[in-house]
């Protein structure tokens, strides 16, 4: 299922943590020319997202999502980052995040693959294997793996 | 459609679904489930089971309080779905420790009106 939507440049594993507004801004240039939307739309999208509630869990885990009018497609993305990211203050920061980009013409394909990915992600040793990973191509292969477990 | 008593008669690979989420801790997968198998409709309704009835309403058993379980029944989910989409559910629900799996029951359907509002 997540193959289809994974942009192998999002996923990486990233030590140490970049700041919060860089990280943002460096996935929004990366997702732009898939969904064909510009990078300050991207941006304006998810953190109108985080302003509207917490985006991470206790487990660690940061689902930073948005679902923007015109998105040509969907397009996944993963972080892990060792020494964690403060996405909001309501949980500790978070060591894997997920990025997620989706059309809002087509929210429960949204809500399908945010279902996928909190399935994955809520099985802690789900949670070590992808932590585990050395690099971001490791990280590609733990995470399709994953997905196929949970599929 | 029957256009005279307005009844739809259901595509005959459409089930209804019965899931009882036992724990509060049980409910968050069962969801998470429901919607990755792409079911996009469903009535939660709360619920208490058996034990927890005869444990806070009859006191007539007070004594047993400690022989039955601590929650039960905590939430029931209705919804239509297809075998596919059930099948995927299914799936999905065994993967879950089975502390965590909720009883899940379907059965055919007959007639069903007000469905796709």
């Amino acid at each position: 299922m997540l193959n289809e939507f994974l942009n192998s440049k999002l996923v990486q594993r990233l030590d140490p943590s970049p700041e919060i507004n860089s990280f943002i801004r460096s996935v929004c240039q990366e997702v732009s020319a898939d969904v064909g939307l510009a990078e300050t739309t991207l941006e304006q999208a998810f953190l109108a997202r985080m302003r509207s509630g917490s985006v991470s869990t206790p487990e660690g885990v940061a689902f930073l999502h948005a679902v923007v009018v015109g998105a040509k497609k969907t397009v996944v993305g993963c972080c892990v980052m060792p020494k964690g990211l403060l996405l909001d203050y309501t949980n500790p920061p978070a060591d894997i995040i997920f990025t997620l980009v989706g059309n809002s013409a087509t929210p429960w394909q949204h809500v399908r693959l945010l279902a996928r990915l909190s399935r994955i992600s809520s099985d802690g040793e789900a949670r070590k294997r992808l932590k585990s990973a050395a690099t971001g191509a490791d990280l590609l292969a733990a995470l399709l793996e994953e997905d196929k477990r949970h599929g | 459609m029957d256009s005279a008593t307005n009844i739809e008669r259901p595509a005959r690979n459409e089930r209804l679904l019965i899931l009882v989420a036992r724990t509060e801790e049980s409910f968050d997968p069962l969801v998470t489930a429901l919607l990755d198998a792409n079911i996009q409709g469903a009535t939660v309704l709360e619920s208490r089971g058996l034990g927890t009835i005869i444990r806070s309403e009859m006191p007539i058993f007070a004594g047993l309080a400690a022989l039955l379980p601590q929650s039960t029944g905590n939430r029931v989910v209705l919804s239509i779905a297809t075998r596919a989409q059930i099948d995927d559910l299914m799936r999905f629900l065994s993967q879950l420790p089975i502390e965590r799996r909720p009883i899940a029951v379907t059965l055919p359907l007959e007639t069903v009106m007000g469905l796709g509002l």
